[in-house]
C-alpha cells in the first residue's frame, strides 16, 4: 500500500459559530487522485483551504508529508493550488505567471526557462509564453493556472472546481487531460467538485462530503453501486427510494415493509428487523415490461411519461401513488405503450440497496 | 438618420453646449488674449506676438515661480501618497464598518470650506501656534521656528485636502484585485512582503496614477491655500497670474502665465502616464 502523504486528523473549523467542517479525519495516498465531493456549504472547500494553509483548523491536525502543519504559513506549505477563478496574474505574461513561483524558490535564470517551457509543453500552450491572460481563452487560462501549479512541482497538487467555468465539451477534454499529465507525474491530487460526473470520471478515490462530514469515501464504482447512505445515494446518480422497515431476514435476503405499502426484497444489508431503512434501486436496474416477468420484486404501474433521450428510454411510473422512474436501453418491447398504460415494473434483490436514512425518523 | 441614432447625441448636446460655452470659448479667448500686447498708458493692444510668453521665459524671477509651483504639485502628490497608500491599504482590509468611518474621516477635510481650514493651519502654524508653543515649551528650539509662509506651509496645507483623492483612487483600484491573486500568490511561495511588492503594488497602480493625477494637476493650480499659507512671499503661479491680472491690469500677461501653467501641467501629466504605461507593468492601464 502506497504511503499516506496527506493525513487530516479530526479537523474541525467553524466560522462565526457556524460549523463548517466538523471532525473531519482523511488520509490521502502518495500518488493518488482524491475528490471532495459535495454540495456547496458541505465544507469541501474549507478543507482544502486547510490543506493550503489559508485557514488554520481550530481543532485536529494535518500532515503532509510527515511533517505537522500546524503554524506553517501557506509559502512554507509544499502544495499548489488550481483555483476556481484560475487568479492568474493579470500583470504578468504567461511566462511570468509560470516563473514566479521559481522565483520565490530562488530557481535559476536558465533553470526558469527551461521548466516553464516543459510545463508549458506538458499543457499544449507552448509558444503563448508572451501573451497576457487576458489575451487567452478560458480553456487556455486554465491550461497555465495548472502549468503554474505543476511547474514548482510540490508534493501536493489541489484543484478548486477546476473546471466549473468551462463550457461542457471543454470540461469532458481537461478531464481526460487533468488525468493524463497526474498519471504522467504521479503527483498527488486533492481536488474539490460538486460534480459527481467530474469526481466519477476524475478520482481514483471520492469523499463525499455532507455538512462537515465525510458520509463515504471510496472509489468510483464502490460510491456508485455500494452507497451506504441514503445522502451518498442521492448525490450519485439517480435513484428510486422507498423508505420503510426491515420486517425480516431469510435466504441471504431482507424483506421490507414500505411507506407505501409494497413488499420489497433487498440485497441482504447490516440492518435488523424493526429498523428503518430505505430501499434504494437505480433507475437502470429495472425492467418494464408488458407481463410480469420473474423478478424477486414485480408491481405493477401506471406509465405517466416517457421520454426518449438516445442512449436510453426514461420511463416515469406511478407505482402506488408514488413517482417510480425506469430507464431502459432498449424500449422496444415496449413500443405502443402510451401515458396512462399499465405496465409491470421489477427488479432484482441483488439490485436493491438498504441505505441508513438521511435523517432518523422522529 | 433616424431618431434612434441622433437620440444619443441629443442628450448630450446640453451638457455639450455648456462644456463649449462655458469652457472651451473661453479658453481659447484667454489663449487670443494671451498673445495681445500691454500698454500702461492705452491697455491691451491688438495684433500678434509672442512677446509675453518669451518675457516669462527669459525672466528667472518668474521661472523661478514656474519650478516652485511645480515643486509644490511634485512635493505634494509624493506626500499624499506616501501617507494615503497606507492608509488605503489598511482601509480594503478593515470591515466594511470600519471602511466607512475611515471613507469619512478622510473626506472631512473636504465638508471644510478651503478658507476655513486654511486658517486652522494658521493657528497651528503661526509663531505663537500649536506646533512652535509646544516646540519651544518642550525645549527642543528656542525662538519659534518660521513655519507659516513657507513652501512647507503650502505642500502641509495641501496634503491635507487632497489625500482624500488620493486614498479614495488607490482605494478603488485596491478593490478591485481579486483576493484570489493573494492567495495564489502565498501558494506559489510568496511572503506576504513578497505578494504586496509583486501582486498588490502593481495591480494599484491604475490608482496611484489616477490620485497623483488629480493631486498634481489640483496642487500646481491651487490658490487660495498657497495665498494663505504661502503670503506674498511665497508666489505660485496662479497667484503670480491672479497679480497681473487683477491688481495690475496686465491682462495678456497674467494670461500668458496660465497658459504657461496650463501646459506645463499637461506636458507633465502626458510624461508621467507615458512612463508608466511603457514600464513594466504597463499592461495594468489597458
Amino acid at each position: 500500500m502506497p504511503p499516506v502523504l496527506v493525513e487530516l486528523r479530526e479537523v474541525a473549523k467553524a466560522y462565526e459559530g457556524h460549523a463548517a467542517v466538523r471532525g473531519l479525519s482523511l488520509a490521502v495516498e502518495a500518488g493518488e487522485r482524491l475528490a471532495l465531493l459535495g454540495p456547496s456549504g458541505c465544507g469541501k472547500t474549507t478543507t482544502l483551504n486547510m490543506i493550503a494553509g489559508f485557514l488554520e483548523p481550530d481543532t485536529g491536525s494535518i500532515v503532509i508529508g510527515g511533517r505537522p502543519m500546524a503554524g506553517i504559513p501557506p509559502h512554507r506549505r509544499d502544495t499548489a493550488m488550481v483555483f476556481q477563478s484560475y487568479a492568474l496574474f493579470p500583470h504578468l505574461s504567461v511566462f511570468d505567471n509560470l516563473a514566479f513561483g521559481l522565483r520565490m524558490r530562488r530557481v535559476a535564470r536558465a533553470e526558469i526557462a527551461t521548466r516553464v517551457r516543459e510545463a508549458l509543453e506538458l499543457v499544449q500552450m507552448a509558444g503563448l509564453e508572451r501573451r497576457y491572460p487576458r489575451e487567452l481563452s478560458g480553456g487556455q487560462q486554465q491550461r497555465v493556472a495548472l502549468a503554474r501549479a505543476l511547474v514548482i512541482r510540490p508534493g501536493v497538487l489541489l484543484l478548486d472546481e477546476p473546471l466549473s467555468n468551462l463550457d461542457a465539451k471543454l470540461r469532458q477534454e481537461m478531464r481526460l487531460e487533468i488525468v493524463e499529465i497526474q498519471r504522467r507525474l504521479g503527483i498527488t491530487t486533492v481536488f474539490v467538485t460538486h460534480d459527481q460526473e467530474e469526481a466519477l470520471s476524475i478520482a481514483d478515490r471520492i469523499a463525499v462530503m455532507s455538512e462537515g462530514r465525510i458520509e463515504q469515501i471510496d472509489g468510483p464504482i464502490g460510491i456508485y453501486h455500494e452507497p451506504r447512505t441514503e445522502f451518498v445515494a442521492r448525490f450519485i446518480g439517480d435513484g428510486n427510494f422507498l423508505p420503510g422497515q426491515v420486517a425480516g431476514v431469510e435466504d441471504g435476503q431482507t424483506r421490507v415493509d414500505t411507506a407505501a405499502g409494497l413488499p420489497v426484497r433487498a440485497a441482504r444489508g447490516r440492518q435488523r428487523p424493526g429498523d428503518a431503512v430505505v430501499a434504494m434501486v437505480r433507475p437502470e436496474k429495472t425492467r418494464v415490461t408488458l407481463r410480469p416477468e420473474r423478478l424477486e420484486n414485480s408491481f405493477t404501474a401506471t406509465v405517466r411519461a416517457i421520454t426518449f433521450l438516445g442512449p436510453v428510454t426514461r420511463y416515469q411510473l406511478l407505482l402506488r401513488d408514488m413517482a417510480f422512474a425506469a430507464s431502459l436501453p432498449d424500449a422496444s418491447h415496449l413500443a405502443g405503450v402510451e401515458p396512462g398504460a399499465t405496465v409491470h415494473v421489477g427488479w432484482r434483490a441483488a439490485d436493491c440497496l438498504l441505505l441508513d436514512p438521511a435523517v432518523p425518523p422522529a | 438618420m433616424n431618431v434612434r441614432r441622433l437620440a444619443p447625441w441629443l442628450l448630450v448636446a446640453a451638457p455639450l453646449a455648456v462644456f463649449v460655452a462655458l469652457f472651451l470659448a473661453p479658453l481659447v479667448n484667454l489663449f487670443a488674449l494671451s498673445l495681445f500686447r500691454f500698454d500702461r498708458s492705452v491697455g491691451v493692444v491688438g495684433g500678434l506676438t509672442v512677446e509675453n510668453y518669451t518675457k516669462f521665459l527669459g525672466d528667472p524671477f518668474y521661472l523661478g515661480i514656474l519650478w516652485r509651483t511645480l515643486r509644490i504639485g511634485v512635493l505634494a502628490t509624493l506626500a499624499s501618497l506616501l501617507l494615503g497608500y497606507p492608509l488605503a491599504y489598511h482601509m480594503q482590509r478593515c470591515r466594511p464598518r470600519a471602511r466607512a468611518y475611515l471613507a469619512l474621516l478622510v473626506l472631512a477635510p473636504l465638508l471644510v470650506s478651503v478658507v476655513v481650514r486654511s486658517f486652522g493651519w494658521l493657528v497651528i502654524l503661526g509663531p505663537n501656534g500649536l506646533v512652535n508653543s509646544l516646540l519651544v515649551s518642550s525645549g527642543i528650539v528656542r525662538d519659534p521656528l518660521r513655519l507659516l509662509y513657507t513652501e512647507g506651509a503650502i505642500v502641509v496645507g495641501l496634503t491635507h485636502v487632497f489625500l482624500s483623492f488620493m486614498v479614495l483612487s488607490i482605494a478603488a483600484a485596491l478593490a478591485r484585485i481579486d483576493p484570489a491573486l493573494l492567495r495564489a500568490a502565498q501558494n506559489l511561495g510568496a511572503t506576504e512582503r513578497q505578494t504586496f511588492f509583486r501582486v498588490v503594488l502593481p495591480l494599484s497602480l491604475p490608482g496611484v496614477a489616477a490620485g497623483s493625477l488629480i493631486v498634481f494637476t489640483l496642487s500646481s493650480s491651487a490658490f487660495i491655500t498657497p495665498a494663505l499659507l504661502g503670503g506674498p512671499r511665497v508666489k505660485v503661479m496662479s497667484y503670480l497670474s491672479y497679480q497681473q491680472t487683477l491688481l495690475l491690469s496686465d491682462w495678456p500677461y497674467g494670461a500668458a502665465i496660465a497658459f504657461v501653467l496650463l501646459g506645463l501641467v499637461a506636458g507633465a501629466v502626458l510624461v508621467y502616464l507615458r512612463v508608466l504605461e511603457s514600464g513594466r507593468y504597463g499592461v495594468v492601464f489597458r
